[in-house]
């Protein structure tokens, strides 16, 4: 018996799509989600730590700027990209991955405005850490590449072929505006092209789970801990509701399963400015086998009930506050629905919630350092052990949209940071 | 060929010797392969084992250990076994067969392993000889200058657990075991019939039941018929747990418990009916005020730091629990213990311009989160010789006064070694301005004790902080200030009152014992813990057990302030509770002759003897205290009883020693003193009791060698060399007892100062040993 076990296990393997194997193992789905993932990408890429003991600081650079013709030299089977460094992007990387030295200094002389803090966010934003290791304390931007599983109905196959074969920018400044991230080159033959431009023609969007490590169907323990995600760890019912429980800005979850498929569902879990791009949805990070359980979860959400009693909102009272300035914009369109207009607590969306949105002012204002607030804001309730259904808002705000809204909450509960935290 | 048909594999058996309920790691790898496979690579998979030459890391090439008076050579047979040969002078060589190791030197902070014997007695002891993959590289635990390389300047009897005396297990007849940790599910067992031990694992690897709990149950209800409606599964999920669950799972092995009850604790079990991580931490003084750790307590100190009093943070945020790789709070991998993501992940503000907040180069080592807020720290027991350190799980802020004055090497002194304190401090004043301010029951317990304890106590200590330091501060204020022959005060009682309340079983537990000594003055509160007890439900016995054992522990932090009366009035209330418990029963005792009733004493040891026929430490702790109040015919009873249990006990033999000597039977003394040394060469106080009934006896040759023989056991010890110089004196031999002398009044003068009356005896005599000597 376990013989034709082993028989039958062989071939599944050796049959599995190459393009779909292609995929997974140039590592595309590091920037795009939805595709196969391969581990194999993150084990081959090279750690970006203590670069200086492998390359010198020219070598990087120019290894930037053209990374094919040296790659069999120096990382054996490496399918590192060109990403179309020009000089001096490729300079501004190099000062950010590797220790200044003596080698740059003409080329800094030549290009004055690179610089580590330029090399690091080109570093963000073209996901080096998608493949690469590196302790770097660098932003990963959250948004740059499309969802693909919609490319059947609306790209025209000749035109994806040529652009895998020879990537261009089809936006100058990047997928979402200004962060530049671009396609990179990854030297296709003709037959890789069309394999891969034929798999992402056909692929669309389904209602399997297929490639889910976990059961089709749930155990009663699975649900009950996708639950307790759900509820206690992740901030969805801040504004989800889900069983009668949860906030009402967000579509209800109880019948998600009804209304969407399994792939729009993992693909709205795992980064929802891909799918929905420009929606008001923040990615909430968690571990791969967090977001496989959730969407099998939510898949299962097919409880019509609930959204048949669906009350709908005061259009009144659900009003945005008016865009007068940028902090004052931010938290109508992102605080306001929980924490009120006022900052009181009372939103329209507090009365859905256990425990309450706090009210942003007096005592508890004044103990928090701006840091803090930042954090809040950024990594959620959760982190702070506060309610959970405050969602991590850092995946859609910019650090700079981040501090308007610190300013505006010192503005409108009229306090300030603590002494020492200045 | 017929039809294929599909054979269910039988359920794996057990392992070998595991206690029941328990399947092991490899049944649990047979459905759960991916996480088997990242558990086996840890350093829990990897914890320990059989002495095989895979897990051996240790060099047991035959090149012997050099003490000053002894050799220990490490060697493996040619079957591949291995041994540690010891040759002591004027004793035949002796071989403990190494059975297992614990350990395999992994720790960044230093690491190393050590090696168990199976005893005939059942036990499995540490042989004390460790090995380290940083330097010694073999050392020892010492109590005088806590862990050392070996070297010819040690003693072999100044290891603290030589003879073997460290179990693996736990038992309250063994003052030093494992505490159940180095090894899964350990069950260490005494069977009265056989006068034997039984210890019985599954694997000295840490392993998947360790925390998950035992896996039958599960196995059998997953496996055959198994309907996924079922909302029992015999498993609990550990990611639903709460934070302080969560925790707790992990101190479990990683902090010093107090064990609440003397059967064995497995995991799945109700740890908090057998545990409690802190109702012991105030009165044994485990922490600084700030957290810091007193002497070893591995990563307890989180409970005090910030990211978990006011974060979400747990153990599990950084370790992935099944192959400790580290990870951020989203779950998302990490490439090591420095990558400051594990921080910057929660803290993001502080990573966009990382420089603007540490002052150093962004990627050197200043710069990382760990170098400053979780630097690698001594753990203060472990002394100042040998390297190990543990990051300090406070995560708190370099204050180098501050911590200097808790005696901590301060985080910027780790790289900035030519730096004062004061010049440290300076440059982060310059830098960061005013710091966070410490919190107020942090302030409280140091403003506490720094006035000496004289300071408004009440406003200082009972202040509401967070679960350990409001144990710590009223544990403080339990010991120095609390009264329980008077009346208390009504604003005292107000706070009391309030911990009495608090969703903490040991805050809880702690502030219905102080209510239920206050209530000698006021019935009132007498119905107010009955109330509160009614309220704690399913706690009810979880906190008893928690008041049974804070009670006692005041009683015996008053005896020792000789607060007498409190102390009767403390143990009394321990004994209310559990009418069995020994420590609240021999505390009555020793109360009852701290206050001068000495008739009282005898009964009380007498009942918890009955209540604890097996135990030989309580048999022997009633023996000491009877022979204290002069029931010197029931003391020796009962140290014998101990000694039937645990013959092997060097010091048993000697307290029974003692009572025979006191009743004057020396004969009998003699032959239990002698039995003392040869089961302890090391039992100084044997070998000087020994001496002494010699002495007496009048056979001053052999006293002079028990007395030679407790100085080479404990040489720098200026009482032995006394003796030593007293009995060479009386034989006449004045040139050697001189030199004696001689060398005791310069130990003597280091020791306890050149001005002390002892010192300053020893000169005397000295001189007038001098004046004999032409």
């Amino acid at each position: 018996m376990r013989f034709f076990v082993l028989m039958l296990m062989v071939p599944c393997v050796l049959l599995a799509d190459p393009a779909e194997r292609m995929i997974g193992e140039m590592g595309c789905a590091a920037c795009h989600i939805g595709l196969p993932i391969d581990d194999r990408v993150k084990k081959r890429s090279p750690s970006l730590t203590d670069l200086e003991k492998r390359f010198s600081s020219t070598d990087l650079y120019s290894y930037l700027l053209s990374p094919r013709p040296s790659r069999d030299k120096e990382l054996g089977k490496s399918r590192m990209p060109n990403y179309r460094f020009r000089a001096e992007e490729s300079l501004a990387l190099t000062l950010f991955l590797i220790r200044d030295d003596e080698g740059l200094k003409e080329l800094k002389k030549r290009y004055p405005n690179a610089n580590e803090k330029m090399g690091r966010r080109i570093y963000g934003h073209q996901n080096c850490s998608g493949c690469h290791e590196k302790s770097d304390n660098v932003k990963r931007s959250e948004m740059m590449a499309p969802f693909l599983l919609n490319e059947g109905p609306a790209s025209k196959k000749e035109w994806l072929m040529s652009f895998l074969k020879n990537p261009h920018s089809v936006r100058p400044s990047g997928f979402i505006p200004g962060t530049g991230s671009r396609m990179p080159d990854f030297g296709l033959s003709d037959g890789e092209a069309s394999s891969i431009a034929n798999w992402l023609m056909k692929k669309k969007m389904t209602d399997n789970s297929e490639k889910a490590s976990l059961p089709k169907v749930l155990s009663h323990f699975s649900r009950k801990k996708a639950e307790h995600l759900i509820e206690k760890r992740y901030s969805c019912l801040g504004c989800h509701q889900l069983n009668g429980r949860g906030g009402r800005i967000g579509p209800d979850l109880s019948s998600v399963g009804k209304r969407r498929t399994y792939d729009y569902i993992r693909g709205m879990i795992e980064n929802p400015q891909h799918v929905a791009v420009g929606g008001g949805m923040p990615k909430v990070s968690m571990p791969p086998k967090n977001v496989e359980l959730l969407s099998l979860f939510l898949a299962e959400q097919k409880n019509m009930k609930t959204q048949e009693k669906a009350v709908e909102i005061n259009p009144i009272s659900a009003e945005p506050v008016p865009a007068a300035d940028k902090g004052r914009k931010l938290y109508g369109a992102h605080c306001a629905s929980c924490h009120g207009v006022d900052g009181n607590g009372n939103g329209f969306n507090a009365q859905y919630l256990d425990p309450k949105p706090s009210a942003l002012s007096g005592h508890g204002m004044s103990k928090m350092s701006d840091d803090s607030l930042f954090d809040m804001i950024h990594g959620g309730g959760y982190i702070f052990d506060k309610s959970p259904a405050m969602p991590p808002w850092g995946s859609i705000l910019s650090d700079e949209e981040i501090k308007s809204l610190v300013d505006y909450l010192r503005e409108i509960s009229k306090t300030k940071a603590p002494k020492w935290s200045e | 060929m017929g039809v294929s048909v599909l054979v269910e594999e039988p359920l794996s058996q057990t392992p070998k010797n595991a206690p029941s309920g328990f399947v092991g790691s490899k049944r649990c790898a047979e459905c759960h392969q991916e996480q088997f496979d990242e558990w086996e690579g840890s350093t829990h998979g990897k914890a320990g084992g059989p002495a095989t030459e895979e897990n051996v890391i240790g060099d047991f090439s035959g090149t012997p250990m050099v003490f000053k008076d002894a050799l220990v050579r490490p060697f493996k047979d040619e079957k591949g076994a291995y041994f540690f040969e010891l040759k002591l002078p004027d004793h035949d060589p002796n071989e403990y067969k190494v059975d297992y190791v614990v350990g395999g030197g992994f720790m960044e902070g230093g690491g190393g392993q050590s090696y168990f014997s199976r005893f005939q007695d059942g036990t499995v002891r540490l042989l004390p000889f460790e090995w380290s993959n940083r330097d010694g590289p073999w050392f020892v635990q010492t109590e005088a200058d806590n862990w050392l390389p070996v070297s010819e300047k040690v003693s072999i009897f100044d290891i603290s657990t030589w003879p073997p005396q460290r179990v693996l297990g736990s038992s309250l007849m063994f003052d030093q075991n494992c505490e159940n940790c180095h090894g899964s599910q350990i069950e260490l067992s005494y069977n009265p019939a056989q006068k034997k031990f039984k210890t019985d694992f599954t694997s000295l690897s840490i392993n998947c039941e360790s925390c998950h709990g035992p896996g039958q149950d599960h196995v059998q209800r997953v496996s055959a018929n198994y309907d996924p409606e079922d909302p029992e599964i015999g498993m609990k999920s550990l990611a639903t747990l709460s934070k302080e669950d969560s925790v707790k799972l992990c101190l479990q092995c990683h902090g010093v418990k107090h064990k609440l009850r003397e059967d064995t604790y497995l995991p799945g079990m109700d740890f908090d009916e057998h545990f409690s991580m802190k109702i012991h931490t105030g009165f044994s003084k485990e922490f600084h005020p700030d957290g810091h750790i007193k002497k070893f307590q591995y990563q307890k100190n989180h409970l005090y730091s910030d990211c978990y009093i006011n974060g979400s943070m747990t153990c599990v945020d950084c370790h992935d629990p099944h192959s400790l790789h580290y990870r951020d709070i989203n779950g998302i991998k990490l490439i090591g213990k420095h990558d400051n993501r594990q921080c910057t992940s929660c803290h993001v503000a502080k990573s966009y311009d990382i420089e603007a907040h540490t002052h150093h180069r962004p990627q050197s080592e200043g710069s990382r989160c760990t170098s400053c807020h979780m630097p690698f720290l001594r753990h203060p027991a472990v002394g100042q010789h040998l390297n190990f350190f543990r990051s300090d799980h406070t995560i708190s802020i370099p204050r180098p006064k501050h911590d200097a004055s808790i005696g901590m090497e301060n985080a910027c002194f780790q790289c900035h070694r030519d730096k004062t304190t004061d010049q440290l401090d300076a440059q982060i004043k310059n830098w960061y301005g005013t710091l966070k301010p410490l919190k107020p029951i942090i302030k409280g317990m140091i403003l506490s004790q720094e006035s000496g304890g004289k300071r408004g106590s009440g406003n200082l200590l009972l202040q509401p902080g967070f679960p350990i330091a409001e144990v710590d501060a009223f544990s403080q204020y339990l010991v120095s200030h609390f009264n329980p022959l008077v009346r208390q005060s009504e604003k005292d009682l107000k706070k009391i009152r309030k911990y009495a309340d608090s969703s903490d079983l040991d805050v809880s537990a702690l502030g219905i014992a102080a209510l239920q000594l206050a209530s000698m003055h006021d019935p009132n509160l007498g119905e107010e813990v009955k109330s509160l007890m009614v309220k704690a439900g399913k706690d009810t016995s979880a906190i008893d057990r928690r008041r049974t054992v804070a009670l006692s522990k005041l009683g015996e932090a008053w005896l020792e302030k000789r607060k007498g009366e409190h102390a009767l009035v403390a143990f009394s209330a321990s004994h209310d509770l559990d009418e069995e418990s020994p420590t609240a029963l021999i505390g009555l005792a020793k109360a009852m002759l701290a206050i001068g009733k000495k008739d009282e004493a005898p009964h009380l040891l007498l009942k918890a003897a009955e209540f604890h026929p097996h135990n030989s430490s309580i048999q022997n702790d009633i023996g000491v205290f009877l022979a204290m109040g002069g029931n010197l015919l029931e003391a020796e009873n009962h140290i014998k009883r101990a000694i039937a249990i645990r013959g092997d006990n060097s010091a048993y033999h000697y307290n029974l020693g003692v009572a025979l000597n006191s009743s004057g039977k020396s004969e009998a003394a003699l032959e239990t003193f002698s039995e003392a040394v040869r089961l302890d060469p090391g039992n100084t106080k044997a070998h000087l009791s020994l001496g002494k009934l010699y002495d007496r006896l009048g056979r001053s040759e052999d006293a002079t060698v028990s007395f030679e023989k407790a100085y080479k056991s404990r040489s720098e010890d200026v009482y032995n060399l006394m003796n030593l110089a007293v009995i060479q004196l009386k034989r006449n031999r004045k040139k050697s007892s001189l030199s004696l002398m001689k060398k005791a009044v310069r130990l003597s003068a280091i020791e306890y100062g050149e001005k002390d009356s002892r010192t300053i005896d020893i000169m005397n005599r000295i001189k007038w040993l001098e004046s004999q000597l032409p």
